[in-house]
């Protein structure tokens, strides 16, 4: 840096700090009303869109499209890591990193919209990541659910509310992550005054959409049962015997999908760190267009590969195709 | 620089504007002039559709007989149209196959004038153009057949768990039952199926069977009506559940290819990726050796 911009800045900085001091501006203070204003602004406009979206949700039902999906996402990510932000919440919050992430990339690539590209892959691949480690907790529970619907699919003769306390009874055979539900179920139903449906909703959003097909049955059976009717329970251990069977080998699969992909990215970084040792090529990665254009794809390529790898590796068997 | 400049005054003027001098004057609320114009301009699409419909009915009326129809293709586009339950006629198909066709043949036309092989190959549109609209139907059917049998196995094992406790059970409650946890399209079916009931479960069925020519729903639709005639065929319902629990795990299978696959597709960019870098590297090795000896 120029030794004359330093004094200057310094200089200017001091003339503002003394007049600030003498003629008590209280600069500093209004600094911070101005932070806590626009903070303010951005929480009041963010209520107020979530409010909107949950009354449109009400009464319109949305069309599949991106915007939903992403919405459907964010909204999991934020269940499952107990985030405490709604989804306006956490678009502003993405916003705010998306700038900051340009300016810091601009540093290196010197030109505004490759960072541009840069910083969304950048993001969309660390959403990714967070969703993968959501998703691995989810997979565990799922298979929690599917032991507990074994034990409880042939119990439901005498209908669901007494399979379920049966199995509650004895403390094996739930597992400890949500029994707690299956608890409160019981007692939402018996001592709070809630009917067996809206009982069985509650349950079924807290267990997620692997129950749908055991809450929907289960609330059928429940108000209009018939002859012959309880062993349609049955059908959930059918699928489920098939959905383990999948399982093992699903797993394997995906292993291998992520250790190729893992492989790729390790031999074009060590390669691209190779290649650095090489003078004229450093001059180009770095300091040439073309070369800061293939650094950037390289970027773009590897992040969006990794979200797509991820996403195949969403959860498979939703029966019944697309709802 | 000075671009941005003048860009930016320019908004502040707008917006100065907007808010001291436009409301002197506002004749009308920016709501009702919005739901207004909305009103407007739906009443124009609609009078407008409605002229397209006027015309193209004259135009189809007319050329009914000239559409190079015959009797059978008419009736298998029937039955795709009432299969997906569109609201159009064969002829507006068979229609919009020939204004394709015609389409690419004046486009390739146009190409041949300029450049003769480019010309020829387009003409390849013409046949493309003959087949799209009819491909494109079959497909929606195929897609649907497919959906539905994703739901069947679900279907079927509450309908065999039913009738293994009693025969005397009507096929139009298990079919209700069934109703909440069906997809669109198996819930479209299954409501052609209910409407089908009231004329007899036996018609039901054999229409069922025509509608959605598929192995399995064939199978169950003949087990099922050798149960009307009061056989008691259990076993053969038990033999249909396996092959059906076997479809379930073959979905599933078919399932975890297509992502392998997928994925196989979407890592080779990073293997161009890679090949791009390695043949950067060698032409500065290139450029280096040349350098050394020259």
């Amino acid at each position: 840096m120029d030794l004359n911009l330093l004094f200057s800045l310094v200089l200017g900085f001091t003339v503002l700090a003394a007049m600030n001091i003498i003629m008590d501006l209280k600069m500093l203070s209004y600094l911070k009303y101005a932070v806590i204003g626009l903070v303010n602004g951005l929480a009041d406009r963010n209520t107020r869109a979530y409010v909107q979206r949950v009354k449109r949700n009400k009464i319109i039902k949305q069309k599949e499209s991106m915007i939903t999906r992403y919405n459907s996402l964010v909204e999991s990510l934020i269940f499952d890591f107990n985030l405490p932000l709604t989804l306006e919440g956490f678009n502003s919050l993405i916003g705010i990193l998306f700038a900051v992430m340009v300016l810091l990339v601009v540093f290196f690539l010197k030109n505004i919209t490759l960072s541009a590209f840069v910083s969304v892959s950048l993001l969309v691949g660390f959403i990714t990541f967070f969703t993968m480690q959501s998703r691995q907790t989810k997979s565990a529970k799922i298979e929690y659910i599917m032991d507990a619907e074994d034990i409880l699919c042939p119990l439901a003769r005498e209908g669901v509310l007494v399979a379920v306390k049966k199995v509650l009874e004895s403390g094996e055979y739930l597992h400890k992550s949500i029994r707690p539900y299956f608890v409160q179920f019981v007692e939402n139903y018996e001592n709070h005054g809630y009917s067996f449906r809206r009982a069985m909703e509650v349950l079924n959003k807290q267990l997620g959409p692997k129950f749908d097909g055991f809450a929907k049955k289960a609330v059928i059976f429940e108000y209009n049962e018939r002859k012959g009717m309880a062993d349609v329970f049955l059908d959930i251990v059918d699928e489920n015997a098939a959905l383990r069977e999948i399982n093992a080998r699903k797993d394997r699969i995906f292993k291998k999908m992520n250790f190729d992909f893992l492989m790729k990215t390790c031999l074009i970084l060590i390669f691209v760190m190779y290649s650095m040792t090489i003078k004229e090529m450093r001059a180009f990665l770095l300091d040439n267009d073309l070369g800061r254009f293939l650094n950037t794809s390289a970027v773009v390529a590897i992040c969006l590969g990794f979200a797509r790898c991820q996403a195949l590796q969403s959860d498979i068997g939703k029966f019944g195709g697309d709802r | 620089m000075v671009i941005f400049a003048k860009l930016l005054s320019l908004a502040a003027i707008i917006y100065m504007v907007s808010m001291f001098v436009y409301p002197v004057f506002r004749p009308m609320s920016g709501k009702r002039k919005k739901r207004s114009r909305e009103f407007l301009s739906v009443s124009r699409k609609r009078m407008k559709t409605e002229k397209y419909l006027y015309f193209k009915d004259i135009i189809l009326r007319q050329l009914s007989n000239k559409l190079l129809l015959s009797e059978i293709k008419r009736e298998q586009l029937n039955f795709i149209i009432s299969r997906l339950d569109l609201k159009i006629t064969p002829e507006e198909i068979r229609l919009s196959q020939i204004i394709y066709s015609m389409v690419a043949l004046l486009l390739s036309m146009f190409v041949i004038k300029l450049m003769p092989l480019l010309g020829y190959i387009c003409l390849i549109f013409v046949v493309l153009g003959w087949l799209y609209p009819i491909d494109e139907l079959e497909k929606k059917v195929e897609q649907k057949n497919k959906n539905i049998l994703k739901d069947f196995p679900a279907f079927y094992s509450m309908v065999y768990y039913q009738y293994a406790r009693s025969i005397n059970i009507y096929l139009a409650d298990v079919i209700k039952d069934f109703l909440p946890n069906a997809n669109y399209d198996m819930a479209d079916e299954l409501g052609v199926l209910l409407d089908n009931i009231e004329y007899g479960e036996e018609y039901a069925l054999k229409q069922f069977k025509k509608r959605v020519p598929l192995r399995h729903i064939i199978k169950f639709c003949d087990i099922m009506e050798t149960r009307l005639k009061g056989y008691d065929n259990t076993s053969q319902m038990a033999y249909l559940k396996n092959e059906l629990y076997d479809l379930r795990v073959v979905a599933l299978e078919d399932e975890l290819n297509h992502r392998k696959g997928s994925n196989e597709r979407t890592q080779f960019v990073l293997i161009v990726v890679l090949v791009i870098y390695i043949l950067v590297y060698y032409y500065y090795q290139f450029i280096g050796a040349i350098k050394l000896f020259g």
